[in-house]
């Protein structure tokens, strides 16, 4: 009841009154409070949401190709080539770099979730959480997401394009309202299949944009926020995409690529 | 971005607060009914602030409970309402308010992405979802400068870019909410000790 007070209260700036009229809220319930956040938004974000766990901030959270630790994230990203190249101008050499990521790393556990999730914290205790993913990703790789999943003890949903060492499988037969919190990884079959096995900056895709546009998931989102439940969008592979090249128009809008290529010009 | 909950649940929050503009869109164009931008108090526990202060570290002396020195600092957040919610308050049509939804931005990008995803916008006008956007500070476009810096010249700077990052995300939401009852601060000082006991002195 408290809640509903205070963030009523928001609500009560005149500013957000129009013609007069104060806005409404639906069955005159408290909204629900929601995290979602997207690329480095899921990454600092599984940080924010596995502190808030004791705070009551948030009642549920959607993070959008996430991953952690950074450290691990780093040199499998396209995004890190250009990073790399400034770092050379310190460094003697990549295996420098290596080393010092490593060594930042120690210092960042205090800020992203792989400090904050690992034991003693009870994962039973953190909010609801829904990661979303693309196997492919040339930004976030999806390993790390998988070890976002594995910290927060999420769940694989039936008919997931893969298997994922340490996750259970959730069979909704038994809870028709999904898992406490679940990874669910769309399949880009064509850049997949370029990805590098070893920890290495892969080739450019749009993997990493397309999963946030992905109609699928986004009802996905949709239905996490509206009701809480979980739903599988995978079942029949439908998980299952050939490539990620429909979202090249919204990957030409972003601001942040185009901070990448005026970075890429400074080589 | 994590205290704006936070300082909307706190009882003395609208004090704090101060409207400095206000952008009503199209809603024949666009999702969005309005934009409101909005400054308001947060705990600062930095050694400095303001200009020419943007790769400060912590102050460890500040991050002690009840510290008579703890000043709040202005921070900044931006609320969408979409037209639905418009539409509901004027006409009693469109769509009450289901969500509050606090987004979090991508790399290197700021608050602004908010405003530019315009798939967000469908989905907050289509269910009666507010959004809520702040800046990543040390992890944001802002603060590119100083991540340019710490490659280029002095690696050491990574600290300032996690103080301010952990500061302005995590730190400044256990002072608001909960300052007293989260050992969130006792176990970052024990961070802390442990992160300058192994840190490298580059130089």
């Amino acid at each position: 009841m408290m809640e509903l007070v205070n963030t009523k209260k928001l609500f009560q700036l005149d500013e957000l009154s129009f013609d007069g009229h104060r806005i409404n809220f639906l069955n005159g319930n408290d909204p629900t409070s929601i995290f979602y956040g997207i690329s480095q938004g899921g990454i600092l974000g599984a940080g924010y949401v596995s502190l808030s766990n004791s705070a009551d901030i948030i009642d549920r959270s959607i993070l959008g190709v996430p991953g952690a630790p950074f450290s691990f994230i780093l040199s499998r990203s396209d995004d890190f080539l250009v990073y790399n190249q400034l770092m050379l101008y310190n460094f003697r050499n990549n295996r420098h770099i290596r080393i010092y990521l490593s060594l930042v790393q120690m210092a960042y556990d205090s800020v992203d979730a792989s400090g904050y999730l690992a034991e003693p914290l009870d994962a039973d205790d953190l909010p609801r959480v829904l990661l979303q993913a693309g196997i492919g990703d040339s930004q976030v790789t999806t390993i790390s997401a998988e070890i976002l999943a594995r910290a927060f003890n999420a769940s694989l949903l039936e008919d997931a394009p893969k298997e994922v060492f340490g996750l259970e499988d959730f069979m909704y037969r038994s809870d028709e309202d999904g898992p406490k919190s679940a990874l669910v990884e769309l399949l880009y079959v064509d850049e997949a299949s370029t990805i590098p096995k070893s920890n290495i900056s892969p080739d450019r895709n749009n993997v990493h944009i397309c999963v946030r546009y992905d109609l699928a998931l986004r009802n996905q989102v949709i239905e996490f926020i509206n009701d809480g439940r979980i739903s599988n969008p995978c079942t029949g592979e439908k998980c299952v995409r050939q490539r990620a090249r429909s979202c090249d128009a919204a990957r030409r809008r972003s601001r942040h690529l185009n901070i990448h290529q005026m970075l890429q010009s400074l080589k | 971005m994590v205290t704006v909950l936070a300082t909307i649940r706190s009882p003395q929050w609208e004090e704090d607060m101060t409207v400095t503009k206000v952008i009503d869109h199209n809603c024949q164009r666009h999702n969005l009914g309005r934009t409101i931008y909005v400054d308001f108090n947060v705990p600062w526990y930095m050694k400095d602030y303001g200009d020419g202060h943007r790769g400060e570290i912590i102050d460890t002396k500040r991050i002690s409970s009840n510290n008579p020195e703890l000043k709040p600092r202005r921070a900044k957040f931006t609320v969408h309402v979409p037209c639905s919610v418009k539409a509901n308050a004027i006409s009693g049509g469109g769509r009450q308010i289901q969500a509050v939804v606090e987004y979090g931005h991508g790399l290197f990008s700021t608050h602004e992405e908010a405003e530019e995803s315009r798939f967000l916008h469908r989905m907050a006008d289509d269910h009666g979802y507010i959004i809520v956007a702040m800046d990543w500070r040390g992890m944001s476009r802002y603060d590119l400068p100083i991540i340019l810096q710490m490659l280029i010249t002095d690696p050491s700077k990574v600290e300032s870019v996690r103080d301010v990052s952990l500061i302005h995300n995590y730190t400044f939401q256990a002072a608001a909410s909960l300052f007293d009852e989260v050992p969130l601060l006792s176990q970052y000082h024990t961070l802390r000790t442990f992160y300058k006991a192994t840190r490298i002195k580059w130089r």
